[in-house]
């Protein structure tokens, strides 16, 4: 994707106030949730980094073990918090019965800790009702606290069933203090200028087969679709692009390479220096296969998150992929060239 | 490790444990390929949505029916491998066939809070993946049981599904403050006449009074027989999975993230006294590092071997690619560092291409049992 074209397109998503992240175990949305952060947080945004309960590898990053509802500054765009159920719930019976006792009574009884995980649809609308709540707050000036909340959702079936959830709810509860609510954050998350999902995968097979899959049901189902694709891990272009004749003649073929170890002494080493440029060769081809499939599945912008070359990604790196999505200030749509 | 798989004396169950994307699924049907090569009657069992085993073994998309896998490739073989893909929802419901009274079935089935608990609730894909082996295990049909685990959030989340869910239906506590209630004028499903004590009024108000209904209704429909065949089949697959015939594995990769499950998963089956067998670290990057390679640069260059480009790719290629494996090698160093000596590591190592093959998991099957799993380079021998 052009530089200029991608700016625009991550400015445009960044203009939300919700986004969130979603895909499969291991493709990388903590990395992608930092990454949008840190862009945000270049554009001059104030950036509420939120966790679902599950989730805990944002508070690690951060050194904080123990993050909450409330929201915890880490620099100076960026907050982060995390939604926690008991306390969204508590919060929320101490609203609606007026009697604190019989409240304190209700919130510590063991029925109620039942009907937390049991009942249908309550844990996500505690949930929404959080992400809802640091939408709508607002400073003395009238403007909001946060210009955009970044949810990191750990799973993907969570998601979507947050979003299914208006649905659900209203079915489940028909009437009640909750229903008025629900309508309100439904009309939130249908809404596209305000609510986004930005789905994250990995350009293998299955990773991708999957995402393509839960597009669909993000678009025909719940009716929120997906607005930008990120490919993670994407292994860079060494070989392909450039020197392609040489790059296959004498390094890549049985016959170069015969050439090329019988006029050299150093032979284990050109064993292993071919070895490792024929791993990231095959890697590269695959990976532009499913980067091809994508886009030809897909309808919304697709960005490339590139390969890092470690175990543990840090916090240094997801700032690198940030520092790509955003142009300079001052030269709006003119960004530095990778 | 597993070398006495399926052997007398060696485990007949193995569990396949770890975070979601690490490969489990291709680990647990290389396990499987590797027992059925060496003779043994084998299923391997995953009950993951997205029919992952099905394409790397390329069965059909059968739920919950065993399918033979062809292995005509391999030539005349003495042992079998079967597949089956589980469906977390219909295991659920063949429990409450086996065990509620006929006419109970139809309305618990129907009840909304089944449904809801049946499908969504944390650990209920967990649970059923341990009752379905359980199952399977019973029928005594089979050398070897490969159980590929749901992709949960925490490896453990399966070990604690059995407890978790007979909490939620069955706790005594609840069933003295619903079912006495819901005993009035039952019709068609629905309940009439619901007392409630102020408390549960109070708490109607917070969750809705359908809400209410729902739930004690659905607490009418399980009676103690129901309840007692839950619980006898919990303790059942408890003792199952702590039986020295099971063994468990955890799979990983060399990443942060799933290094620390498979690490909390090993302390915590440690603390249970449960049978654990070994790591499988998957995708290892393997990179040799012989003390000349500066040099072969330098000859490349003074005799113009490859054009000046060219060498500066495979320059940074190597060294990108070394960094990576150095990096893979420290974190299973760190693994051994905290594990001890005593307790297995096999390294698989990342695969130039895709596995999507027989060839593939055979080679990755050896290599578990092996210890070690260099992929094939052909023309560096």
């Amino acid at each position: 994707m052009p530089t200029e074209y991608m700016h625009k397109e991550i400015a445009q998503l960044l203009s939300r106030r919700l986004i969130f992240v979603m895909g499969k175990g291991g493709t990388g949305k903590t990395t992608l949730s930092l990454s949008l952060a840190f862009a945000a947080e270049k554009a001059g945004k104030r950036v509420l980094l939120a966790e679902t309960e599950e989730g805990t590898a944002i508070g690690r990053i951060f050194g904080q073990t123990e993050i909450n509802e409330t929201p915890i500054p880490v620099s100076d765009g960026i907050s982060i918090a995390r939604v926690l159920l008991k306390a969204e719930m508590a919060a929320y019976t101490h609203f609606h019965i007026k009697s604190g006792f019989i409240a304190k009574r209700i919130t510590g009884s063991r029925l109620f800790d039942y009907l937390a995980t049991a009942t249908p649809g309550l844990k996500e609308v505690m949930t929404l009702g959080r992400l809802w709540r640091w939408e709508a707050d607002r400073q003395e000036s009238g403007r909001p606290v946060y210009d955009i909340i970044i949810v990191d959702s750990p799973a993907t079936g969570h998601v979507l069933s947050l979003l299914r959830l208006p649905k659900t709810l209203i079915r489940m509860i028909r009437v009640g203090p909750l229903v008025s609510q629900v309508k309100q954050l439904d009309a939130l998350l249908k809404d596209p200028d305000r609510t986004a999902l930005a789905l994250v995968s990995l350009p293998e097979e299955l990773p991708v087969k999957e995402s393509v899959e839960l597009m669909g049901i993000a678009r025909d189902e719940i009716r929120v679709p997906v607005r930008m694709f990120f490919l993670n891990g994407v292994y860079p272009d060494i070989f392909s692009s450039r020197n392609v004749e040489n790059a296959h003649g004498m390094i890549f073929s049985e016959e170069g390479l015969g050439r090329l170890r019988a006029s050299v002494s150093h032979r284990k080493a050109l064993d292993a220096v071919v070895a490792a440029a024929r791993h990231q060769y095959t890697r590269r081809e695959i990976h532009e296969k499913y980067i091809d499939y994508i886009h030809r599945a897909v309808s919304c912008p697709v960005v490339e998150i590139p390969f890092f070359y470690t175990n543990d990604m840090a916090v240094g790196d997801m700032r690198q992929i940030a520092d790509q999505w955003v142009a300079p200030p001052g030269a709006p749509g003119e960004g530095p060239d990778a | 490790m597993l070398e006495n798989m399926g052997k007398p004396g060696g485990p007949r169950i193995v569990v396949c444990c770890g975070s979601g994307g690490v490969g489990k699924t291709t680990i647990s049907a290389a396990i499987g390929l590797h027992g059925a090569l060496s003779g043994l009657k084998t299923i391997v069992l995953t009950i993951d949505p997205a029919r992952r085993l099905a394409d790397v073994l390329g069965i059909g998309a059968f739920r919950d029916k065993a399918r033979r896998v062809p292995l005509d490739s391999f030539g005349e073989m003495p042992g079998e491998l079967h597949a089956m893909m589980l469906d977390a929802k219909r295991t659920f419901d063949h429990l409450i066939e086996r065990y509620a009274p006929k006419e109970m079935q139809q309305r618990i089935l129907a009840n909304r809070y089944y449904q809801h608990l049946s499908e969504n609730m944390g650990g209920s894909h967990e649970y059923m993946a341990m009752e379905k082996l359980y199952e399977i295990h019973a029928q005594g049909e089979w050398d070897l049981i490969v159980l590929d685990t749901p992709p949960s959030r925490r490896a453990l989340d399966f070990l604690d599904a059995p407890q978790r869910v007979l909490n939620l239906l069955g706790h005594p506590y609840f069933m003295k403050l619903l079912r006495p209630r819901s005993r009035v004028g039952k019709l068609g499903g629905r309940v009439f006449g619901l007392v409630m004590t102020p408390f549960m009024k109070a708490i109607s108000q917070v969750v809705g009074k359908q809400a209410m209904e729902d739930l004690v209704s659905f607490f009418s429909l399980f009676n103690d027989a129901l309840l007692d065949g839950f619980e006898n089949r919990a303790k059942a697959v408890e003792s199952l999975l702590s039986d020295p015939i099971t063994a468990f594995v955890a799979i990983t990769t060399p990443r942060a993230y799933p290094m620390q499950e498979a690490g909390f998963f090993y302390r915590r089956l440690k603390e249970r006294g449960m049978p654990f067998y070994g790591f499988v670290v998957n995708r290892v990057h393997q990179a040799d590092s012989p003390a000349d390679v500066g040099m072969l640069f330098r000859e490349i260059r003074s005799k113009k071997l490859l054009p000046p480009d060219s060498i500066r790719d495979l320059e940074t290629s190597y060294h990108w690619y070394y960094n990576l494996a150095q990096s893979d090698q420290k974190v299973i160093r760190q693994l051994r560092r905290t594990t001890g000596e005593k307790v297995p590591v096999s390294v698989i190592s990342m695969e130039d291409g895709e596995v999507c093959d027989m060839a593939g998991l055979r080679r990755i099957g050896r290599g578990i049992v092996q210890g070690e799993a260099a992929p094939p380079r052909e023309g560096t021998a």
